[in-house]
């Protein structure tokens, strides 16, 4: 696969919550995530099981389980709209992600991310409906309760933000969050996932919705709880709109320039492949905290077909990345990984960049293998040449 | 012989007689030689897989669950081709071979079983096992389902594994099913019903596993009560599935299929269904195989 373009620094005339924590840390992640073009990159399997997750919920705010329904049929209607969500990601994912996984039922964690968004959507469907006025009353706009995905916008315009759910009544903004693996402590708030919340307290109030207190509501079912003050959210807005105009005064700047590149910052940043400031500076001693990301010029390919799947082995001369410079082996890649944008195999003397891989065992010889979700090589000869 | 080989040899002696053995003097002047062992015959072998693994199952024969799926299905396949043939058992070999997805790296490995003929040279049993369409009616001889000619002797090789009595006296495997003396090395792994699962798997990936349905029903009827009785544990479903609640813990114990995979990662709907509940109610699940559940009954860790 061919290295894809960076994106360009253009103004930003709105500020989103997910684009203002990019820019906290770095502002060529801020740019990815404003305005890059998501499908030149791979996405984590999990974050589209996280949309499609979503996608259910929302539905279910706006009435698509039907009340009159018994609670099995409801979560097989909720499954079925998981199914058709997935299916439609899946066609539009990036090719690399089709190549690795031959339907969207072998993403991984499918099922069970599928039986919790049943699981929420039918919650979220009951509070729906208890929030709902009795048969036959009126219901005045200053009276109503749930707002669900609601575009917010700041009364500058300069943040907008789409929360999952704002209940009015009981003063809440909820936030939906897919998590992770099953073992994380996830029963607090994180400080990313509170500065999130205090900045959809802040457009909540901007707009006259009447809101204390902020929910991160876990996939698993646990829930997470913070109280925040009109002072608190007020400051995160002032905060992001400091960004906000920091970041417009670089619009033109090279990607290069402004991107912030360090072991914390890049840890399963999508820019890697793309970001050659990363590359200029990425030392072995940020591998523990940011993984292993390596290019070199390939010395060496060998091909093998094993249960008729064709592999490839590269050897590798490391010149940078996370790993220390020298011989490395990356083996037994399917070559389809590497062709999926329609690009040629790796071939000798060609420069690629091995992204989110895996070591295997000591320094020598240094042997990376693939990891399955989220592993890509690129091929970035004139890249590496500018 | 290294010093590596040495501290490996003594591994197979017990505590006290290890300290009587004197270490060896070693010549640090001659480098180690690395050797292989290996005896090499010449015959016919066929091999047979499950090419797709269906989402939420799990073969990898590193589990004991899915490496006595695949024994017994090897076995199961042997007494079956030693019936059509007509030749006594002990002249076709069994063996597993751990198989990995290149496809998928990192994924688990998969296996194979494979037949090779006991006679030097061949017999030329296996290679006749090893075409597709004789293989195919092997297949559906072990499940009683082969028409034509043979059709009475599938159902007669067939109905005695699923007979009433021997499913209810047998919860893994007996001398009237896939244990007899050439096997005896796998006795404790053999399991009749994962062997037929496994039949009805190489026949169609899209074959239902579940606990539900055919002879594992009334295993599970019968074993699920006073296993969770046995364990204090409170009966329950999640998902639809037979769990046992531990209070003291808050651990949900769900029953699952053998071939189950445990990993939330590839879990199948039914057993995804019940994670979700459990965590729903803020129970910690645990996925017990019903494998382990009739012959480790008073215990639910897995490592």
């Amino acid at each position: 696969m061919r290295v894809p373009p960076a994106p360009d620094i253009t103004p930003l005339k709105q500020l989103s919550p997910s684009a203002y924590e990019a820019l906290l840390r770095c502002k060529g992640r801020a740019a990815w995530a404003a305005h890059g073009d998501r499908s030149v990159v791979p996405q984590h399997p999990k974050a589209l099981l996280g949309t499609c997750l979503h996608s259910v919920v929302e539905e279910a705010h706006n009435g698509t389980l039907p009340s009159g329904l018994d609670e099995q049929t409801r979560l097989s209607l909720a499954r079925q709209l998981f199914d058709r969500r997935a299916q439609t990601l899946y066609e539009q994912a990036h090719p690399l992600v089709r190549a690795k996984f031959s339907s969207p039922e072998r993403l991984p964690y499918y099922n069970l991310y599928r039986e919790r968004a049943a699981l929420e959507a039918l919650a979220s469907a009951q509070r729906v409906e208890q929030a709902a006025p009795a048969a036959g009353a009126s219901q005045p706009a200053r009276f109503v309760r749930l707002y669900a995905e609601r575009r917010l916008v700041s009364r500058d315009g300069l943040l907008v933000g789409r929360p999952d759910l704002i209940d009015a009544a009981a003063q809440e903004v909820v936030d939906y969050k897919t998590g992770t693996a099953l073992d994380e402590a996830v029963d607090a708030v994180s400080p990313a996932e509170a500065r999130q919340l205090r900045l959809y307290v802040h457009l909540a109030l901007d707009n006259g919705i009447p809101v204390s207190r902020a929910v991160v509501a876990r996939a698993d079912g646990r829930r997470a709880v913070i109280d925040v003050s009109k002072e608190e959210a007020d400051a995160e807005g002032r905060k992001a709109r400091g960004l906000l105009a920091q970041y417009n005064a670089a619009a033109g700047v090279a990607f290069n320039k402004v991107a912030q590149p360090s072991p914390d910052t890049c840890r399963f940043c999508p820019c890697i492949p793309f970001c050659e400031i990363f590359w200029q500076v990425a030392s072995p001693s940020w591998e523990e905290q940011c993984g292993v990301h390596v290019e070199g010029h390939i010395t060496a390919v060998e091909a093998s077909t094993l249960q008729g799947m064709k592999l490839i082995t590269l050897r590798v001369g490391v010149q940078r990345g996370t790993l220390s410079a020298g011989e490395a082996f990356v083996e037994q890649i399917p070559e389809a990984w590497t062709t999926a944008d329609g690009s040629s195999p790796p071939r000798e003397g060609v420069v690629v960049r091995i992204v989110h891989a895996r070591r295997a065992g000591g320094d020598v010889p240094l042997v990376i293998r693939a990891d399955r979700t989220a592993t890509s090589v690129w091929s970035a000869t004139a890249e590496a040449q500018r | 012989m290294t010093e590596n080989a040495f501290d490996q040899a003594l591994l197979d002696l017990p505590d006290q007689d290890r300290r009587t053995i004197r270490p060896p003097q070693y010549d640090g002047a001659t480098p180690p030689v690395q050797q292989a062992l290996a005896a090499i015959s010449s015959t016919d072998v066929m091999t047979a897989g499950i090419n797709t693994t269906p989402v939420g199952l799990r073969l990898n024969p590193a589990v004991p669950e899915a490496r006595a799926a695949w024994y017994s299905f090897g076995f199961l396949v042997r007494r079956a081709a030693a019936v059509r043939l007509d030749v006594a058992e002990d002249e076709l070999e069994l063996g597993v071979q751990p198989v990995v997805d290149f496809s998928s790296p990192f994924s688990p490995p998969s296996a194979r079983v494979f037949i090779s003929d006991s006679l030097e040279n061949g017999a030329g049993y296996s290679t006749r096992l090893g075409e597709p369409a004789d293989f195919e009616e092997l297949l559906l001889f072990m499940l009683g389902q082969l028409t034509g000619p043979d059709a009475a002797r599938s159902r007669a090789f067939f109905d005695p594994f699923v007979d009433s009595v021997h499913e209810r006296e047998c919860a893994t495997s007996c001398h009237r099913c896939l244990r007899e003396y050439g096997n005896m090395a796998y006795h404790p792994l053999l399991d009749w019903r994962l062997a037929l699962d496994m039949a009805r798997l190489a026949l169609d990936p899209a074959a239902r596993m579940d606990l539900t349905s055919g002879c594992w029903a009334p295993l599970m009827a019968r074993t699920a009560g006073p296993f969770f009785q046995g364990l204090n544990l409170v009966q329950t479903s999640l998902g639809g599935l037979a769990t046992g609640m531990n209070a003291s813990t808050n651990e949900a114990v769900i029953l699952i299929h053998p071939l189950w995979d445990r990993d939330p990662a590839n879990m199948r709907p039914e057993l995804a269904a019940a994670f979700a509940a459990a965590e729903r109610k803020g129970l910690q699940p645990v996925a017990y195989s019903i494998f382990r559940a009739v012959r480790f009954p008073y215990e639910y860790k897995v490592e």
